[in-house]
This record gives C-alpha cells, sequence and structure tokens, in this order.
C-alpha cells in the first residue's frame, strides 16, 4: 500500500514537473512576461474582458505590435479559448528575443488538447495552400503564415510574430514571381530554425537568471533588459534609415553604451482584493549604479515641509543633486561621443566647450535639486468672455461678460544655496519685460499662456528657498508667515514617506477630480479621459534608490476591482503605443522617404506595414502593386485603396508610352522622370515596425 | 467658444481629445489663410473678410454674393477641407419658396459615435443661426424658428446636443410675401 501511495506521488511530482514550462524558455529574452490566467481571469472574466475596449486594442496592440494576421488569429484564439484547447489554469508566457536578426514576440500557452487545437488550426490555414509554411517534425509542428507562426506538440503552443532586423534589400523590389518565392522561403526557414530553439531550449533552470529575479506570486510578472532593449532600438534605427548612409556607424550599440543602459528591470503586478500593487525593480551594473548614487545623495532642507499644507489634494517631489546631475549628464554625453565613431569627436569637442562655460558648482548651489510641487485645492477667478445680444431685427452686438471658473492652485517649493545670486537672475528679467513685475518681495509674471492658471505666476525667494505659485494668498500670506501654522502643515508621517524616499506621491484621484470638476457632467467627461476614467481610487507611488538600484512601488487601492485592470492597460496603452502614434511627423518622413527613394511614382507605406508601389501602365493608367519587403507585415489592402483613390484625384498622369514593357525593367532615369512629372508627394505612412 | 476659453486654452495643448485630433494654431490659421483665398478666387464672392481672435476663440467669416449658386460656391470651400469635399448645400429658393434642408445625418451619426465622450460639450454648445432676408416671410414651417418684427429675419438657437439627437431640427420651408 505504501509503495502504491509513493507510487502515486512520485507520478504527481512528474506530471507536475511536466507542467512546468520553464524548460521552453529562453536563457536571454530581451523581455518576458509571465501571466497567471486562472488569477487574472479570476479577477476578470474572459467574457466581461472581451467586450471591454482596452483588452480589444491590447490584443491588436501589443508592444512590438504585430501584423493584421496576428491580430486576427489572436482574436480568433481568445474568441474561442476552449475550442483550442488550450489551458486558462495555467501560466502563459510572452517571450521578445531577438535571434539571428530576427526579433520574435511569441505567446506560449499550455495544451490541454493537442488535437483540438490541430484541428482548428488547419481549418483556419488548410494544408497545401501557398501561403502556409508548413513543417512536421517529430517535436513540434509548425505553421507560418505570412508573418505570423504558429507551433505545437503535446504540452505548449506557440503563437507569434517576426521581424527582421537586418536591411531592407531595395534591389529585392525588382525581383521575380520566383525570386520573391525563394527569398520568403528563406526567410520561413530562419524563422523555423528560431521557433526550433524554444522547443529545444536549455532545461537547465540555472542558466535562465532572470527567472530568480521575478516576483514570485505576482499575477503577472515581468522582466525587460535594457541594454537588449537598446540594442533593438539601434537596429531598428538603422534598418529604417539606412538610406541616408551608414547611420549605425554614428551610433553606440553593445558595449559601448552599456555602462548607462545596464539594467534589468523586474515588475510584478499583483491582483489583491481591493488594491492593484505594481513592484518594480531595476538593478543596475556597477558604473551606473556609482555614479546614479552621487545624484540621489540630496536630502530635503526641512524648512520646505512648513510651507505644504496637510489639506493638499496632492503632494509630490524628487531629491537629486543638481551639481552631480549636471556632471552625470555630461559624463553621459562625453563617453557616448568619445565611443562613437566618425564624428563622435566633435560632439565631444563640443561638450567639452559648453563645459568649460558652464559652473556646475555655481548651478548646483542656485537649485540645490529638492523640490516638492503641491496641488492645494481650487480657487474660484472671475474671467471674462465675449457674447453677444439680439436687438428685434436679430442684428448683434458684442458684448463682454465675466463669469467664475475654477483654476487649480498649485506651489512649487525648492531649496537654493545662493539665494542673492536667484534674486539677481529674477531681477534681470524686470529689466528685459514688462510681463515681469515686483511687489515687495514678490515677482509677479503675467502671459497669455498663464490663463488656465489664473492669470499671473507669482514668484518669491526667501530664507534659502524659492517659491512658484499661482495662489497670490499663498505668496502674500503663508510665505511671509514662515509657512503654515503648526496644526495646518504636512503631518510627520507624510514628512517622513517623502524624506525616507527619493520620490513620493499619495493622492486620492477621485477626491481630486471631484474637486476640479465643475458639475456632474464635468465629472463624467473627465472620467472619460482614459486615465482618469480607471483612477478613482487612491494612488500610491514611491521611488527608492540605493545601492543595489532603484525599487519602485505603486499601489491602486479602490473599491470599484473591475477598473484594475483598465487602469493597467491604459498605462501600457499610453506608453507604448499612443506616444508612438503621435511623436511621428508623417510629413516630414514622406519627404525623407521621397529624397532618397527613386520608383515609378509613389511609394506608400500602409499602417500595418510593407510598401506600396504606384506606377503607370502602358495605357497611362495608375495601378499597384504590393512589394514584398523583406518581413515587413503584409500591407492593408483598406489602406492601399485609400491611398490609390488619393492617388488617382491628385497625381497628374503623365504621356502614355507606347512601349510594352514591364514596369520593373524601366531604367532608373524613365523612373525619375515620371516622379518628376508627378509633382505632388507621395502618400508616405509609418511602417508598423518602426519604433 | 469665448465662454469656454479657458478649457480651450487646455485642449489645444493636448495632440488629441478622445481620439480626435487637436490642430495647434498654426494649422488653424494655415487652414484659414487656405479658406480665404480660395474664397477670394471665386468671381461670384466679393468683399472676403476672415476676422480671427485666438484669445477669445472668436472667428468671423464676411462675404457678398448675388445668388444662391454663389453662395453655394462659398458654403462648400467653407465645409470642406483638404482630404474631403462637402457637396451638401442645405438651400434652395423657387420663386417665393425658400427651403433650408440639413443634412446633418452624417455629422450626427459621427458625433453620436463620441456622446458620451463630449456628452458636456454637447450640451453647453450652442448654436446660433440668423438669416436675413430681403423680403418678407409670410409662413415658416419650423415652429421653433422666431421671426424678428418686420418678419424680414429668422432665428434660430439649439445646443449642439439637440443638433445631434435630432438631425432634422433646423430644416424649415418658408414662404416669401
Amino acid at each position: 500500500m505504501k509503495k502504491l501511495l509513493f507510487l502515486i506521488l512520485l507520478l504527481g511530482c512528474i506530471n507536475a514537473k511536466a507542467q512546468d514550462l520553464t524548460k521552453y524558455l529562453p536563457e536571454k529574452p530581451i523581455l518576458y512576461t509571465r501571466f497567471d490566467l486562472a488569477k487574472i481571469f479570476k479577477s476578470q472574466p474572459l467574457d466581461t474582458l472581451k467586450k471591454k475596449e482596452f483588452f480589444q486594442n491590447f490584443l491588436k496592440e501589443t508592444i512590438f505590435r504585430p501584423s493584421r494576421d496576428q491580430d486576427s488569429l489572436l482574436t480568433a484564439i481568445i474568441d474561442n479559448i476552449e475550442k483550442f484547447g488550450l489551458s486558462l489554469n495555467n501560466n502563459a508566457h510572452l517571450i521578445i528575443t531577438e535571434d539571428d536578426s530576427l526579433l520574435q514576440s511569441n505567446f506560449i500557452f499550455q495544451i490541454n488538447n493537442s488535437a483540438a487545437l490541430e484541428k482548428n488550426i488547419t481549418e483556419l490555414f488548410p494544408i497545401g495552400s501557398e501561403k502556409v509554411y508548413y513543417s512536421s517534425g517529430n517535436d513540434f509542428k509548425l505553421f507560418i503564415y505570412k508573418d505570423t507562426h504558429m507551433a505545437w506538440n503535446n504540452e505548449i503552443f506557440v503563437v507569434g510574430s517576426r521581424v527582421p532586423l537586418y536591411k531592407k534589400n531595395r534591389n529585392s523590389w525588382g525581383l521575380t514571381d520566383e525570386e520573391r518565392k525563394e527569398q520568403k522561403k528563406l526567410l520561413n526557414e530562419r524563422d523555423a530554425n528560431c521557433i526550433h530553439k524554444i522547443f529545444h531550449a536549455n532545461t537547465l533552470v540555472q542558466k535562465k537568471k532572470y527567472l530568480k529575479g521575478l516576483y514570485k506570486n505576482a499575477d503577472l510578472a515581468l522582466f525587460m533588459d535594457m541594454s537588449g532593449l537598446y540594442d533593438l532600438y539601434i537596429q531598428f534605427f538603422s534598418r529604417e534609415f539606412s538610406k541616408f548612409g551608414a547611420i549605425e556607424s554614428l551610433m553606440l550599440t553593445g558595449n559601448n553604451a552599456l555602462p548607462y543602459m545596464d539594467s534589468k528591470i523586474y515588475a510584478g503586478v499583483f491582483f489583491n482584493n481591493d488594491e492593484l500593487l505594481i513592484k518594480a525593480k531595476s538593478k543596475m551594473g556597477k558604473e551606473l549604479r556609482k555614479k546614479l548614487l552621487k545624484v540621489y545623495n540630496r536630502k530635503y532642507n526641512p524648512a520646505i515641509f512648513n510651507y505644504v499644507s496637510d489639506k493638499a489634494l496632492l503632494s509630490t517631489g524628487m531629491r537629486i543633486n543638481t551639481e552631480a546631475y549636471i556632471n552625470f549628464t555630461f559624463d553621459v554625453l562625453s563617453d557616448f561621443f568619445n565611443k562613437m565613431p566618425n564624428y563622435g569627436k566633435y560632439g565631444a569637442r563640443v561638450i567639452t566647450f559648453i563645459q568649460t562655460f558652464l559652473d556646475e558648482k555655481g548651478v548646483g548651489e542656485l537649485v540645490r535639486g529638492d523640490v516638492l510641487f503641491n496641488l492645494n485645492g481650487v480657487s474660484k477667478k472671475m474671467v471674462t468672455y465675449t457674447t453677444y445680444e439680439y436687438d428685434e431685427e436679430y442684428n448683434s452686438t458684442e458684448v463682454t461678460k465675466t463669469k467664475e471658473i475654477n483654476v487649480p492652485s498649485f506651489s512649487i517649493i525648492g531649496s537654493t544655496g545662493n539665494p542673492k545670486q536667484l534674486e539677481k537672475l529674477m531681477d534681470l528679467g524686470l529689466d528685459l519685460s514688462n510681463k515681469y513685475t515686483k511687489d515687495k518681495a514678490v515677482y509677479t509674471l503675467k502671459d497669455r499662456d498663464f490663463k488656465e492658471f489664473g492669470g499671473a505666476i507669482y514668484v518669491q525667494i526667501t530664507d534659502k528657498l524659492f517659491f512658484i505659485s499661482n495662489d497670490s494668498s499663498f505668496m502674500y500670506t503663508v510665505v511671509p508667515n514662515k509657512g503654515y501654522g503648526p496644526n495646518e502643515k504636512m503631518n510627520a508621517k507624510m514628512k517622513q514617506h517623502h524624506k525616507s524616499k527619493n520620490m513620493y506621491l499619495d493622492f486620492d484621484a477621485n477626491r481630486l477630480l471631484h474637486s476640479y470638476a465643475d458639475s456632474t457632467g464635468e465629472i463624467r467627461m473627465l472620467k472619460k479621459m482614459p486615465l482618469l476614467e480607471a483612477a478613482a481610487g487612491k494612488v500610491n507611488f514611491e521611488q527608492r534608490f540605493s545601492w543595489t538600484g532603484v525599487t519602485t512601488t505603486m499601489t491602486y487601492k479602490t473599491s470599484d476591482k473591475s477598473s484594475m485592470l483598465p487602469l493597467l492597460s491604459e498605462c501600457l496603452n499610453q506608453y507604448f503605443v499612443k506616444k508612438k502614434r503621435y511623436d511621428y511627423n508623417d510629413e516630414e518622413y514622406a519627404t525623407a522617404a521621397m529624397d532618397s527613394i527613386a520608383v515609378d511614382t509613389a511609394i506608400a507605406w500602409p499602417d500595418t506595414g510593407g510598401a506600396v508601389e504606384y506606377y503607370y501602365d502602358e495605357n497611362g493608367n495608375i495601378q499597384e502593386r504590393y512589394l514584398p519587403v523583406d518581413g515587413i507585415a503584409p500591407a492593408d489592402e483598406v489602406l492601399i485603396k485609400e491611398a490609390v483613390e488619393e492617388k488617382k484625384t491628385t497625381v497628374s498622369q503623365p504621356k502614355k508610352t507606347t512601349a510594352k514593357k514591364p514596369v520593373s525593367q524601366k531604367t532608373t532615369s524613365q523612373k525619375i522622370n515620371a516622379t518628376k512629372t508627378t509633382a505632388k508627394k507621395p502618400v508616405v505612412k509609418k511602417p508598423a515596425s518602426k519604433k | 467658444m469665448s465662454a469656454s476659453k479657458t478649457q480651450i486654452n487646455s485642449y489645444m495643448k493636448l495632440d488629441s481629445v478622445f481620439g480626435t485630433h487637436v490642430p495647434k494654431k498654426d494649422e488653424v490659421e494655415k487652414e484659414i489663410q487656405r479658406k480665404e483665398s480660395l474664397l477670394k478666387a471665386n468671381k461670384g464672392i466679393k468683399n472676403v473678410s476672415i476676422t480671427r481672435d485666438f484669445e477669445n476663440y472668436i472667428f468671423t467669416v464676411k462675404f457678398d454674393f448675388d445668388n444662391l449658386d454663389h453662395f453655394k460656391e462659398a458654403y462648400t470651400i467653407l465645409s470642406s477641407d483638404k482630404k474631403t469635399t462637402v457637396n451638401v448645400f442645405p438651400f434652395t429658393q423657387s420663386g417665393n419658396l425658400f427651403n433650408r434642408e440639413d443634412k446633418l445625418q452624417t455629422l450626427a451619426k459621427d458625433a453620436a459615435k463620441k456622446k458620451n465622450e463630449f456628452a458636456l460639450l454637447f450640451s453647453q454648445s450652442k448654436y446660433t443661426g440668423i438669416i436675413h432676408f430681403p423680403k418678407e416671410i409670410v409662413s415658416c414651417t419650423n415652429k421653433v424658428c422666431k421671426l424678428s418684427k418686420d418678419k424680414k429675419n429668422l432665428f434660430i438657437t439649439s445646443s449642439l446636443e439637440n443638433l445631434v439627437n435630432l438631425p432634422d431640427y433646423l430644416n424649415t420651408q418658408i414662404i416669401f410675401k
């Protein structure tokens, strides 16, 4: 009986070990995320999640923005997750790796039923189809459809996308269909080779050091290799802008950049009962740590806290050593330029030149680097506006009226080691502009740009402290009285938090929202703002720098559990997606692309990547064709059509040519001439893969 | 928009609000200049003047026209942008019959999509339309419209929310004396 029990236990252990997917994880990922699906779906049921916009966005716009095929595939899988035989009770893993100049992002799921999975995939992508690359070995089966791949064995299912990091081969645009097929085949083989490594990864967990650093019980645990990410960024940059010349030779790669990029970031997200907790820690290289310790060694001037009200809606601050910070910046720049080949030495000389004239110590004394920012509340301001009145014949007359508005009242308090010099600088402003006035010790700056703050900003320097605020009562009563009274100033507990952390923030988002909004309608509208929609609870953020690196903790407490995931997702969205979308200037890219690319008429980069070439056929009509630039995601048909329609209305047609030869065989001069005849710039959009 | 200038100043600092692009001041200025030159280039439209006050957000467009066809051209220029040409013109006249039929359906549809997000803006924004005619009006089918004492001017006002919910709100048929 004992033997049988032992056997059952042993089998249980073997089974437990078989469930452990760490053997499939790579040794050196750039990014790794472990999702505890059971916990996440317990907090947010999948059916509820599927209906939410943020979740759909997350599927569509993961960090490296996969192709449309992967979007639809992921959506198909999520919609029918049980049918696909995937397990929702175990961890799923997202891995981003770079191997053989191929960037792969892969989700790994555990499988309950591999037969169901295979059946569903072959229904979606029939074997034998020209577009599908299929390989069936002993260990795993693999499908590659365009830039999306799926692979599985009896234990795991891998779904992901690829982006080649090598330069686009422009000559390939003139390739024959056969040559293109061959090129695609080679790319698929490289892809397959990388996927093979997942199924044959090193089983020694010791070699996967990053796993030890992960937050153990986190619902979502993340690891990021910053130096790997930096290298990746450089490679993307080189690939996209290689047309400008040997740009990569100007940039720092690998070890050259390491002193300042040598950090590994670990983060953990915990969905507790009424709390969303995010913890993060970064482990830095010795050199970076040493330099940053000098930057973060500043302490607050204790007098600062006397000027902060205990009733402040929000209070946050930072303490850095300005002198050390300037030196650190110069060190980074000098190092950067000195190690940069070719033109780096000129950059280094400029830095030395500026450094010669800049008195770091003097600036460091002027603004020491300990600063508190406070939102004290709301003050009412009267503003004038123009409206119209009508007579009996409805002729209008302009009239000026006044109304009361809410203006946030803020104060910034910092310390200075040289108040007299700071005052002299402020006095300099008085001579230069009539927007600046001085009444007693208070400087008033009035400008149109300060309208949202009530029209004026006040500055005062006293007792080795400087004050900036839009609230005149703060300047004329609180500051001269050396701060708030004993029962009004910041409490000791809060003060201690600020003193012990390099950055500290604590506020009630709901209270903040209600303080500024005038009416229920306004609150409703503000709550629709992506971040505020979710942030209705209490937010606490603290960051501390120590010998090991930076530790950050963010807590979000709310009774409304459903707001936790949207908040997290929106933060990620803001950072990875929206920033990327708006930072880009399409027009500039269009000009740059046009300057360097000579094709028949124009090349457009539809939003989902890939290139479209517009050319004139033998009858002089505008035609389009998709250019299979190596590894770029397939072009979006809708966008192509829109671009074509736009071109058809804006581009004047060239003279008809009688020569009936394929466009790809046109000479360069013909191509350039054709470009010149079309005075309009092409519709050029950012490739999806650009970072 | 003058009454909401503080909010507009804040919005102008953003790239977008609820996914809708917020143009920068120079973008608005460029577009005004483009429209102004298009209006001036049109033979049927005279004495074009566009004033802008970016401090109070008041913009005025003034021009003279001889007949409805010329006004239609001006209306198209003002309603269209670089990418899309708007070909809907709400006014038609035949003898003593004047018809206003706004094709606000598309606008209403687009706006309805963001109804929740812009609820406050829609409810607080006011539309006022005054049409001055050379002749006296005998009858007007839209009961919301107000007639001036001399019966030559038509006045209608509404919240933007109303126009989004009721695309036919401004429609009317007028018979002149």
